[in-house]
């Protein structure tokens, strides 16, 4: 999953960064309203963290102007101010969930996955596709009765591929949604990844999981077809 | 909800006083009036009825001769005695009997006396002193003495039932003029009372509302003028008052969550020696800021209260300034900003070294943080004044300058840093200026940003 950090206290930006990349999250993060209104409307992200008070373009009016152009991506404001009405006017530009500062990390990561799963329109925690099962709470897979270990990349991989279960994904776009914008779309860093998640969830079995399809891209599911 | 006076009750009461006081005195002067008119027709009625017996009166060579006419029967008595100059009774009427009527002397003509009757009854005589006819035109007829006396029960009772419809229309007007006022007064002071509505209606989530003045009496125009005004000024300082309350929460809690996530994530997974000692240095930082803005904002608070007492000493300004710049000497080394003291080791000031040092330490914390990477700052003592700091920008844009002392004010300037240094600083220096009978103002031209601390007229 990709996340953009709209946050200018740059302590708190960087320990969110590190925070979520361990968590497995693709980060872009920037201080200001004109750089992050530029992430916003460049990027597909699948969540938004954003800070209200910062310089240059204010956290409202860039909520303003995104939901303006039309972009869903879930929203989820940091605000240091805890009345009502701060955390209400949030809401009413376009937010879907506040967190007031300071906040635990867990509370955070826990409303990103939950605005995520909302994304996806999945209902639990819980991913199943055939034997595979993956807990998007505690990051952890199985294939049957195996723990699969995963590296963050790769459960980051997995875990975006099954929100799209049964549906093409193209290279792009698990470019735009699981690497941030530091990597490099085209360097062999994906066939990579794709190929470790062969070996670990489908080697030696005989239903295979992971499909690809030449010149359009992956796909998750019990039926190559699909 | 008190037993305190009321406007209405009070006007009313004045009012209603006033009305009776001039009706009460109306009445007894009409009552008076009207009661002697009644007296002084009765009498002259008293007087005709004893002249006409007077003219019955005869002198002649045989004397006097005076036949009083016969009583009319069924009426209350009234009584007639007639005697000579030398005191002889020479007539008298039939409803004395045995009685008499008192005799006086006096001149000629008519005088009226309250009197008993010989019944027992209050009555009204008149003494009426005359000459008779004289028939025998010898010698002048000596005058008669003639006293009639009536009971007075007629006029009694007319003035006793003009006493009772004097009462009675004047307890009715009284009634009425007490209820038209109060009826009157509670429907002019509504506009008071609605306005007291209205007011209570307002609380410190509705001071954008005003008083409307439209259709309101020319009395209240005044007052609701001036109370607009109060909630205009209250509604101002609330406002100033939330915003900076805000600011306040946003200034500590951003660094605190900053802090608290910076700890969390280290807490996440096993760390390198290195990555703690870098985490515990960052941890570490962020407390020592949030240190310096907790005090600086009790300091602002104390000052604003007017609570801090001003310990006057001979003050190196020198010196200071090399103390106050020693804790940013290191940051102004990293950002590669080069750092003067050109102020003249022999200006002091008689003035608090600690305040002056809060002021000093301040302007140099700002001028550290915000000076452009490769700058120079500079501190001068100034003629006429006590010093500058300036340094190479970037200036600060005009609409911004106005701005810059206030408390927590957020320009892009101010926030180019970590975000954390927030606006106080400034506002602090320039509150500690004042309480220091000091001025602090700024001056921007491109590539120069000076910041004066200046003498004012009161300082010593």
């Amino acid at each position: 999953m990709r996340v953009l950090v709209v946050e200018d206290y740059l302590l708190l930006r960087e320990s969110l960064v590190s925070g979520l990349q361990q968590l497995g999250y693709a980060v872009d993060a920037t201080g200001d309203g004109l750089d992050g209104l530029w992430y916003a409307e460049n990027h597909p992200y699948d969540v938004m963290i954003l800070d209200l008070m910062l310089p240059k373009l204010g956290g409202l009016e860039l909520l303003r102007r995104v939901r303006a152009a039309g972009n869903t991506v879930p929203v989820l404001v940091l605000t240091a101010k805890d009345a009502v009405e701060d955390r209400v006017v949030g809401l009413d530009h376009g937010a879907d969930d506040y967190l007031v500062k300071p906040f635990a990390f867990n509370e955070l990561a826990a409303r990103l996955r939950a605005l995520v799963r909302r994304r996806y329109d999945r209902e639990g925690t819980l991913i199943r596709i055939a034997d595979l099962e993956i807990d998007t709470l505690k990051r952890r897979v199985r294939r049957g009765d195996d723990v699969v270990a995963l590296s963050a990349r790769e459960y980051a991989l997995l875990e975006y591929l099954a929100n799209r279960a049964g549906h093409v994904v193209t290279r792009t776009e698990i470019w735009d949604h699981v690497y941030d914008a530091a990597g490099e779309p085209w360097s062999n860093v994906l066939d990579v990844h794709i190929s470790h998640l062969r070996r670990k969830i489908d080697h030696g079995r005989a239903l295979k999981l992971i499909h690809t399809r030449r010149g359009l891209g992956y796909l998750l599911g019990e039926h190559e077809d699909e | 909800m008190s037993a305190r006076w009321s406007l209405r009750s009070r006007l009313a009461g004045a009012v209603v006083l006033a009305t009776s006081a001039v009706l009460v005195v109306l009445a007894v002067v009409l009552y008076a009036m009207v009661r002697r008119t009644a007296w002084h027709q009765h009498d002259e009625a008293l007087r005709a009825r004893a002249q006409a017996l007077a003219a019955i009166a005869e002198h002649d060579d045989e004397g006097y001769e005076m036949p009083l006419p016969p009583e009319p029967v069924g009426q209350p008595s009234s009584y007639v005695e007639v005697w000579t100059q030398a005191g002889e009774v020479l007539a008298r009427s039939n409803s004395l009997r045995d009685a008499d009527l008192a005799r006086r002397d006096g001149p000629l003509g008519a005088e009226f006396l309250d009197a008993t009757l010989p019944d027992g009854r209050a009555g009204r005589a008149v003494v009426l002193r005359f000459r008779p006819r004289d028939e025998a035109r010898v010698a002048r007829a000596a005058p008669l003495t003639l006293v009639l006396a009536e009971g007075t029960e007629p006029i009694d009772e007319a003035v006793a039932s003009l006493r009772v419809w004097f009462l009675g229309l004047g307890g009715v007007a009284l009634t009425l003029i007490a209820l038209v006022t109060a009826w009157s007064l509670g429907r002019g002071l509504r506009p008071l009372t609605d306005l007291a509505a209205q007011i209570d209606e307002i609380d410190d989530r509705r001071l954008a509302t005003r008083l409307p003045s439209d259709g309101q009496p020319a009395e209240l125009e005044v007052p609701i003028r001036k109370l607009n005004e109060l909630l205009a000024r209250l509604d101002a300082s609330f406002l100033r008052e939330r915003q900076f309350t805000g600011d306040v929460s946003h200034e500590l809690r951003t660094p605190l969550a900053g802090l608290r996530t910076l700890l969390e994530v280290t807490a996440l997974a096993e760390r390198s020696v290195p990555e703690y000692g870098a985490a515990i240095a960052s941890a570490l930082a962020v407390v020592v800021q949030l240190g310096t803005l907790v005090e600086n904002l009790i300091a602002l608070v104390r000052l604003e209260a007017g609570h801090l007492p001003i310990e006057v000493e001979r003050v190196g300004v020198r010196a200071l300034v090399d103390e106050c710049w020693a804790p940013y000497a290191a940051i102004a080394a990293e950002r590669k900003v080069r750092f003067a003291n050109a102020v003249h080791a022999d200006l002091t000031l008689q003035t608090d070294r600690e305040k002056l040092r809060v002021v000093v330490a301040n302007l140099l914390a700002n001028a550290a943080e915000y000076t452009e990477v490769g700058g120079w700052i500079e501190v001068q003592g100034i003629p006429g004044g006590v010093l500058e700091v300036i340094d190479s920008g970037p200036s600060i844009p005009d609409e911004q300058v106005g701005h810059l002392f206030e408390r927590l004010w957020r320009g892009d300037v101010a926030r180019a840093g970590t975000g954390a240094h927030c606006g106080i600083g400034l506002a602090l220096a320039r509150a500690v200026c004042a309480h220091l009978s000091l001025s602090l103002t700024v001056a921007s031209t491109p590539g120069r940003v000076a910041f004066r601390i200046g003498r004012t007229a009161l300082t010593a």
